[in-house]
């Protein structure tokens, strides 16, 4: 028979005094305490850079969420990232009018430089490319979002520009 | 539904709609197609899927109109719509082209085929060419336990089953993945499902994401099975089943639609539950009758086997799961002196108090139950003893927000709409229960105490009551002070004195209040003191009174009482009887009867008295294993007979499919003994007044052997004044032609002919069996399914799946065309009325112990002593269904609940593994003792004198235990794991085993042609 390893989270022990803090606020301002769910993972998310299925379970517990609830509001959400991603998340759009006005190329172009398809992540733990449905930039096409920052009228060489730069400014901060 | 009805035009044509449902179930209700996927018509619409699209006009001027949904749009009066018109049918025709994009066409091996609600609709909308060329995104499955198998890549995104599992039935474990296409359905990682309703998905799911695992392992195609109309024999509520069948063994359940009872679902101990029919613990030959031809046991051998009984006196035990004609016929073969249910003294009690609460208060159905606005659950866990009760009780919690919404002008069927505006708003359901229950989620308040402390609570509310009527008290202030006082006398505690309050403040307020309790407990002052809670109900006038819900244990439990009368014998007494030297009793015949509750010392003291032993049952238990003689009697799928559920009502299972010779009802075996032993029949002159009518009774020959159900009840109709018509008059046999050819077919037109019937075997058309007085044949050819009140299964052209039912529905949740008035079963006036049974005179002989709680109570009173009770589970409380191979293999390894104190004390924590050591003293001053190994779950609330768990405690502990907790060392915990994992090995083997037998035997059944009992071979 097939064993199954089981591991207890218990959130008290996985998240920390700040994380608990942070997301305890977010509750108290919520009606009930599972509409701070998404607030939670954000909290979590900003300090780990990711929700792991190990934040997920810890979230659930300190809210007292369903698993199954939580784990539908992390996917649902493209900023949620249930994987470990780069220093840089490009979002890059992937609709209608970027594809007429050279997103193409574009993406090519990103590609070549990372390395990396849809999805990847650079080597050097940098840069993790995905695809973004409609960024609301079609006046601007096509456009990327990379953190809060949005970069509009891509072209290949712009494109790789702002990637480089950032590569460098990761440096800088790093 | 309401009577007010708009005049409507659909396609010019006028239509009388009801303004109370949407357009789609109005549309539906006149039994016109429209295809849909995401509207359910007990879950309402929540306009997801756009498949009912429908062009609405403005005016009769309007050529034009406008596509609107019509499961989101409100029947008006006057109202103009087209579903002929081209621009609603294109718009059909490509939403599900775009489904079609992504769902794959692996038809020839999904479980669904051929009864596939997206077939229908593809086939409905008329689109039948396939365009895309592209890619299909593809979904890794999860593995969801041993009874739901998981294909998410045939899913279409209706959203159904998460608003099934979720939204109607409150499961926690389920929900939707990701966004846009790719939206997944399924648990948050592998694991079994944890609802008990989670096999109906199978049939809420559209097409094949969500199939029946035991099916699919066994599988057979929908127009290839047999099938009969049945009753779930695996609790009291009595949910209609479709059973079916395919060259003898039982392959699945489905459900079978009854507006008042299960209406559209059922849970998975109905389900799943039946695989006991096939199971290899059962009995499938006689022992102790000689046989003397090779082929088959006959009537001759059976005789000559009893023939030295003949007018012996037995005494009978019946049983709550065998059917009410075996149990009466038992009675009166072995007379009502001698007959007895099988329950011991306090079981007696508590079944007199239920006869008693049953005769004055009417119990609801399950759809009166949804109408509730209060209800109350007394020490009874619902959830797991009578789920698909629960699961309308959840619903009946929905009526808040319903009537919040109604005030907004919402309709109920909007249902989303309905859930967003009611929030975390339910109608108060309150549960006074000693385990935690699958409804605490959903309670206002759930308190956890020992019975008979639940008991005290239900005397102070009485008082209460009482109280409040005399002194006229109307405020809730005025009624605090006054618990405040009782409750001081009462001795109890500030939580079950709030707990009270709120119960009684919520009463004030309820317009339809409901009580439900069981007879789990086996406690008879629990049912005592609710019958004068009811009476202090009635006899007042500020509040409601309450609908009160008895729920028995077994599918036959009320049948079996309403046969009671104040002779019935006890366990105790029966043995008492046996070991009477005054008396000479030839031995004991069991019906269908494990005697579960006895201790193996109790099973070898029965063995030992009883000369002769007969044991009749289906399944092996640990008397048939001893008995003299066994007769080996058809399950439910396999016989005829009634039931009776909770509120009295009988319902007729039907046989699905023939057994192999010898097995055959147990009626039929109990036929064969009245041949020889006889029976008894009250003398038709009893004295006035009638009270000792026994003394009458004599013992008559029977003059000919019934071979069909219905020649039995005209045999007890015409000789016993008690019994029910509960079936039409048993034609004669020169008609019975005529009766065959108007007979409804178990199989589907489209079975794949006579000559596949039994391809087993032979490919020559055979002869079809022929049943005397059976309104259904064993064929494809009669009448189609649709016109009986009794439908054995569901479809109607291009209605394929189960949702065809609503082709067969008054109006769409209404009653069915067909439908008869349902019977209902009185209980006799003796017991009702005077639940004074002799068991508390006549008992001199006490061989086992009754008053032993109560003296070692008084003993360990300084010790402290607690009681345990075994928390209810869906798959194992009830013996048959405990017995599937797939329930056994998702048994969960032990685990007991405590509080912290308790945890602190003994120094174990939360999830840890302990040793514990129950002990108790029994009256012989012996020490009785039991150690399990479990692991640790601590509950808050709950007091230190009650402990709970998952596991059964043997039954030479009484209910007053001492228990010692310490931590168990490794060695302890790896022999408990071992033991068992081995026991889930065990059950998979079992299974393995099982399958391979039927694959076998797929190849070769032996064919009858004739039914009606032994001899015909």
């Amino acid at each position: 028979m097939e064993t199954i390893d089981i591991t207890t989270i218990d959130y008290q022990h996985y998240l920390t005094a700040t994380e608990i803090a942070a997301i305890e606020h977010e509750a108290s301002i919520m009606e009930t305490r599972e509409a701070a769910g998404i607030e939670a993972l954000k909290v979590v998310q900003a300090h780990r850079g990711w929700i792991s299925d190990e934040s997920l379970f810890a979230i659930s517990d300190l809210l007292a969420v369903p698993i199954a609830q939580l784990e539908g509001v992390a996917t649902f959400y493209n900023l949620i990232y249930r994987q470990p991603v780069g220093q840089n998340v490009i979002h890059l759009c992937d609709s209608i009018a970027c594809h007429l006005t050279g997103l193409d190329s574009v993406l090519a172009a990103i590609k070549q430089y990372l390395n990396i398809d849809y999805g990847q992540t650079t080597v050097d733990g940098k840069f993790t490319l995905l695809s973004n449905a409609c960024l609301g930039s079609c006046d601007k096409a096509p456009a990327m979002m990379i953190g809060t920052e949005h970069y509009q009228h891509l072209s290949p060489e712009s494109a790789v520009d702002i990637l480089q730069q950032l590569a460098v400014k990761g440096e800088v901060n790093g | 539904m309401s009577e007010k009805k708009v005049t409507i035009f659909i396609d010019d044509v006028p239509y009388q709609l009801s303004t109370e449902d949407n357009l789609l179930a109005g549309v539906l209700s006149q039994k016109l197609n429209l295809p849909y996927f995401c509207w359910h018509p007990s879950m309402g619409s929540v306009g997801a899927c756009r498949q009912c699209a429908v062009t609405q006009f403005q005016d009769e001027a309007d050529q034009r109109g406008r596509i609107v949904m019509a499961c989101i749009t409100p029947v008006t009066d006057g109202m103009r719509i087209s579903i002929k018109n081209k621009a609603a049918s294109e718009f059909r025709e490509q939403v599900i082209a775009a489904m079609m994009t992504n769902h794959p066409h692996d038809c020839p091996v999904c479980a669904e085929g051929g009864e596939c609600h997206l077939q229908d609709m593809t086939v409905m909308t008329g689109h039948s060419v396939r365009e895309y060329q592209g890619t299909k995104r593809t979904f890794s499955n999860q593995y969801l336990g041993e009874l739901v198998g998981h294909e998410m890549n045939r899913c279409i995104t209706c959203y159904r089953c998460t608003r099934f599992y979720n939204d109607y039935a409150g499961g926690k474990d389920f929900g939707v993945y990701g966004s846009k296409n790719q939206v997944y359905f399924g648990r948050q990682s592998d694991g079994a499902l944890e609802s008990e309703f989670s096999g109906n998905l199978v049939e809420v799911c559209p097409t094949g994401v969500f199939t029946n695992k035991v099916f699919s392992s066994h599988y057979t195609r929908k127009w290839d099975l047999q099938s009969a109309p049945s009753v779930c024999s695996h609790c009291s509520v009595g949910c209609n089943l479709s059973i079916g069948e395919r060259y003898g063994s039982v392959r699945r359940v489905m459900n079978r639609y009854n507006g008042d009872i299960n209406g559209y679902f059922i849970c998975d101990r109905g389900r799943f539950g039946i695989g006991f029919v096939n199971g290899e613990q059962r009995i499938r030959q006689a022992k102790g009758i000689a046989q003397q031809s090779t082929i088959t046991l006959t009537k001759l051998d059976v005789a000559k086997a009893l023939s030295h009984f003949r007018k012996k006196q037995f005494i009978g035990i019946g049983s709550a799961r065998a059917s009410l004609e075996a149990n009466f016929y038992l009675k009166n073969i072995v007379g009502a002196e001698q007959f007895s249910p099988g329950y011991y003294d306090e079981e007696m009690k508590v079944a007199a108090q239920h006869a008693q609460l049953l005769a004055s208060n009417k119990a609801p159905s399950l759809s009166e139950i949804e109408n509730s606005d209060f209800i109350f659950v007394i020490a009874e866990d619902i959830s797991q003893t009578a789920p698909r009760m629960a699961l309308s009780v959840r619903q009946a919690l929905g009526n808040a927000a319903n009537d919040k919404a109604a005030k907004i002008g919402i309709p109920s069927w909007q249902d989303s709409a309905v859930r967003t505006i009611g929030g975390k708003l339910l109608s108060p359901l309150f549960s006074l229960q000693s385990t935690t229950t699958k409804l605490d989620d959903v309670a206002e308040q759930a308190l956890l105490l020992p019975v008979d402390q639940i008991s005290k609570c239900l005397a102070t509310l009485t008082k209460l009551l009482q109280l409040s009527h005399v002194q006229k008290i109307n405020n809730d202030k005025k009624a605090e002070k006054a618990l405040k006082d009782l409750a001081e006398q009462d001795q109890l505690s500030v939580t079950e004195q709030s707990f009270i309050t709120s119960i009684y403040k919520a009463l004030r307020k309820a317009t339809k209040p409901l009580f439900i309790s069981g007879t789990s407990a086996v406690c008879a002052e629990l049912l005592s003191n609710i019958t004068n809670l009811m009476s202090a109900f009635k006899s007042q006038n500020d509040m409601i009174a309450p609908a009160l819900i008895i729920v028995p244990t077994c599918s036959n439990s009320v049948g079996l009482l309403s046969i009671l009368d104040e002779q019935s014998l006890s366990i105790e007494q029966v043995l008492a009887q046996l070991n009477d030297p005054d008396k000479s009793y030839q031995g004991l015949i069991l019906l269908e009867q494990e005697l579960a509750n006895l201790s193996a010392i109790q099973i070898a003291q029965l063995r030992k008295s009883a000369q002769t032993l007969i044991v009749l049952d289906h399944s092996e238990h640990r008397l048939s294993s001893i008995a003299d003689i066994v007769l080996p009697v058809a399950a439910v799928s396999e016989g005829d007979g009634h039931y009776v559920n909770y509120q009295g009502r009988a319902q007729q299972f039907v046989q699905v499919h023939v057994p192999v010779l010898p097995i055959q009802e147990s009626w039929r075996w109990l036929d064969n003994i009245a041949d020889i032993v006889g029976i008894k029949v009250a003398s038709k002159v009893t004295e006035a007044g009638g009270v000792k009518s026994n003394q009458h009774t004599q013992v008559v020959v029977k003059k000919s052997a019934y071979e069909s159900l219905a020649q039995l009840h005209q045999f007890f109709i015409d000789t016993y004044a008690q019994w029910p018509k509960l079936m039409a008059k048993a034609s004669d046999e020169t008609k019975s032609d005529e009766a065959q050819k108007k007979a409804i077919a178990r199989m589907s037109h489209r079975a794949s002919g006579r000559t596949a019937q039994m391809a087993n075997i032979t490919v020559h058309e055979a002869k079809t069996t022929q049943k005397i007085d059976d309104n259904f044949s064993f064929s494809m050819e009669g009448r189609s399914a649709g016109q009986s009140s009794d439908m054995p299964f569901t479809w109607s052209p291009g209605w394929n799946s189960n949702q065809a039912i609503g082709q067969f529905q008054t109006e769409i949740n209404g009653q069915l065309l067909t439908e008869k008035a349902a019977v209902f079963i009185p209980i006799l006036s003796e017991i009702a009325s005077n639940p004074c049974w002799r068991l508390t005179e006549k008992i001199t002989d006490r061989t086992f112990k009754s008053d032993a709680a109560e003296s070692s109570a008084a003993k360990n009173q300084a010790a402290k002593p607690l009681t345990y009770v075994q928390q209810k589970n869906v798959y194992f409380s009830e013996w048959q269904a405990a017995l599937t191979p797939e329930f056994q293999m998702l048994r969960q390894s032990n685990k007991i609940y405590i509080n912290a104190e308790t945890a602190q004390q003994a120094g174990v924590k939360k999830s840890q593994w302990c040793k514990i050591i129950f002990s108790a003293t029994n009256e012989k001053m012996q020490l009785a003792s039991q150690s399990i190994i479990s692991q640790v779950c601590i509950v808050k609330q709950l007091t230190s004198s009650l402990v709970f768990g998952n596991f059964s405690l043997c039954q030479s502990l009484s209910h007053e235990l001492e228990m010692t907790i310490s931590l168990a060392c490794d060695q302890e915990v790896t022999d408990y794991l071992a033991q068992f994992n081995n026991g889930l090995i065990a059950a998979k083997k079992s299974k393995e085993k099982m399958l391979e037998r039927l694959k076998v035997k797929d190849q070769t059944i032996p064919i009858r042609l004739f039914l009606g009992g032994l001899n015909d071979g």
